[in-house]
């Protein structure tokens, strides 16, 4: 069982450490990528990959390479202030639905039962229609049936901790209600909520990239991955890497979000 | 006749609609030591849950005396200045009774301020020296997770003990520990009681820990005190069957 535990503690941290590289490319783009992702030029259209553009060029001469590394920044980091913004509201809401029961506890579980009984792509993609393009838009469509897991989640441990006798003690030593949600449930509430996080950075990487592939999301000229391979389709034929290495870079991180997730969360079930 | 530590008169208690408690009679003097013995539902805990008052439990007849003092229905502020000082708990599952992810040193902090005492590092190592955890210090900076149920145990006990209290109740705070660990906590109780002369109320539905430490033993059943009498007399001159029978059944047990 041990050594169990300690393979799976290595999986964990060899997931963080290709995550956390991903995340260090993102930040680092503007300083690796070769070239000026916005510059068009007529004279480059559509280049194979050479030693100069290691991915090729695309529809307007622009060094895909480039236009990938800056794009991961937009993906992940919107990804990322998605999942946080998430979590927070998500938290909150559960932590007071769970503990304070009542009125509160029922409106609000019901809104979340309303906004889990459709898709959540079909709700972002019609909230995103409505409010008209941009990262923005796309993140509040997201953010609108995201919130319910993580609230769902608090408001059951929440609840399986409320009546423990260290809450009940301070009561006793006269803690305020906010004071027992800050210093005693939420500490001990983060840990699942937290991976529940990791978990949901794969899915809503896919949903932040779907938008921006149907138009709904990040605007031209602006990188991102989605919006890339929506771009270069059309011309799929004649310069296939304009899609394939954006399409591999979300495949990528996707794949190595999930496996983290996956294998945090195996870490912390296995004794 | 003087009046005892604690008093309960004819206890009726519930959660809804029936009664838990039923006509329940007892009294503790201080510095002296009864056990409460009774199966899983017998309500034992409930009627510690009755003592201290902050579970939900309704009183629905009779009185609860603390130190000539009715505390039957207490505000909890009032409450509060009871409990600590005046009576002392040690829950059933130390694990859960702090909250496992703080430091100790931090709980202890908390406990004592809001009773308006101040945090002595120093006598709080004293007092976890006394119940032999010797690497006092350390403990206090570690967090309740880290230990194990024997080591939070003591620390309940130790937690408890801080407010020198007058009378401690033990909810089954042996249940959970192995044999020896539990062997050493019942050594530790009975020491306290000797050097400070507290009163203890200990539940559990072990006999053998019953028969070590108590000097006066309670037989719980369906929520209703069946039997009371000195250890001496319920341990071989049991008067209820039922009594009689969980006597009889123990050696069976170790047979």
């Amino acid at each position: 069982m041990k050594k169990r535990k300690k393979q799976l503690r290595n999986r964990m941290i060899i997931a963080a450490a290709f995550a956390l590289l991903l995340v260090l490319i993102a930040i680092l783009a503007p300083v690796i990528a070769p070239n000026d992702p916005y510059k068009t030029s007529a004279a480059l259209i559509r280049k194979a990959p050479s030693a100069a553009y290691l991915f090729g060029t695309d529809n307007l001469g622009r060094c895909v390479l480039s236009r990938v590394l800056i794009g991961a920044r937009t993906t992940i980091a919107s990804t990322f202030f998605l999942v946080a913004i998430s979590f927070a509201v998500g938290i909150l809401i559960g932590m007071m639905c769970g503990y304070f029961g009542g009125i509160i506890d029922g409106l609000l579980m019901r809104l979340a039962d309303l906004m889990l009984a459709f898709p959540q792509m079909v709700v972002a993609i019609a909230v995103a229609g409505i409010l008209g393009g941009g990262l923005g838009g796309a993140m509040l469509a997201l953010g609108i049936t995201m919130w319910t897991s993580f609230a769902r989640l608090a408001r059951s441990h929440t609840l399986a901790i409320k009546n423990e006798p260290y809450i009940m003690a301070a009561k006793l030593q006269g803690k305020n209600s906010f004071q027992i949600l800050f210093t005693h449930i939420f500490p001990n509430i983060l840990e699942p909520v937290l991976v529940n996080a990791l978990t949901q950075i794969g899915t809503t990487m896919i949903g932040i990239s779907g938008l921006s592939f149907l138009g709904l999301g990040v605007v031209a000229p602006q990188a991102e991955w989605g919006s890339m391979i929506s771009e270069a389709r059309a011309y799929i034929q004649i310069a296939p890497w304009a899609v394939l290495f954006p399409a591999a870079a979300t495949v990528l991180t996707i794949t190595v979000f999930n496996y983290l997730g996956d294998a945090v969360m195996e870490y912390r079930d296995a004794d | 006749m003087r009046e005892k530590l604690l008093q309960i008169t004819s206890l009726n208690a519930s959660y809804g609609d029936a009664d838990v408690l039923t006509g329940i009679d007892l009294g503790i003097d201080a510095g002296e030591i009864v056990c409460i013995v009774g199966e899983s539902g017998s309500g034992k805990s409930t009627l510690i849950k009755a003592i201290h008052g902050m579970s939900g439990l309704r009183i629905t007849n009779g009185s609860i005396r603390f130190d000539g003092r009715d505390i039957t229905n207490l505000p909890a502020a009032e409450r509060r200045k009871i409990m600590g000082p005046g009576i002392g708990l040690i829950p059933q599952d130390p694990g859960t009774s702090f909250n496992p992810i703080r430091r100790f040193d931090v709980q202890f902090k908390e406990a004592l301020q809001s009773h308006g005492l101040p945090y002595d590092e120093n006598a709080i190592v004293g007092m976890l020296r006394t119940i032999e955890l010797e690497d006092a210090k350390a403990v206090l900076r570690n967090r309740p997770y880290e230990m194990s149920g024997g080591m939070n145990q003591r620390i309940a006990i130790a937690a408890a003990m801080m407010f020198r209290p007058r009378l401690l109740m033990c909810d089954e705070a042996t249940s959970a520990l192995d044999v020896t660990t539990a062997g050493a906590v019942v050594g530790e109780l009975v020491r306290i009681r000797k050097e400070q002369g507290t009163a203890i109320l200990m539940v559990t539905h072990h006999l053998g820990i019953a028969q070590r430490m108590a000097d006066h033993v309670g037989i719980m059943r369906k929520g209703a005190m069946i039997e009371y009498g000195t250890v001496r007399d319920i341990f071989e001159n049991p008067q209820n069957e039922y009594t009689k029978r969980l006597i009889t059944d123990v050696p069976k047990l170790k047979k």
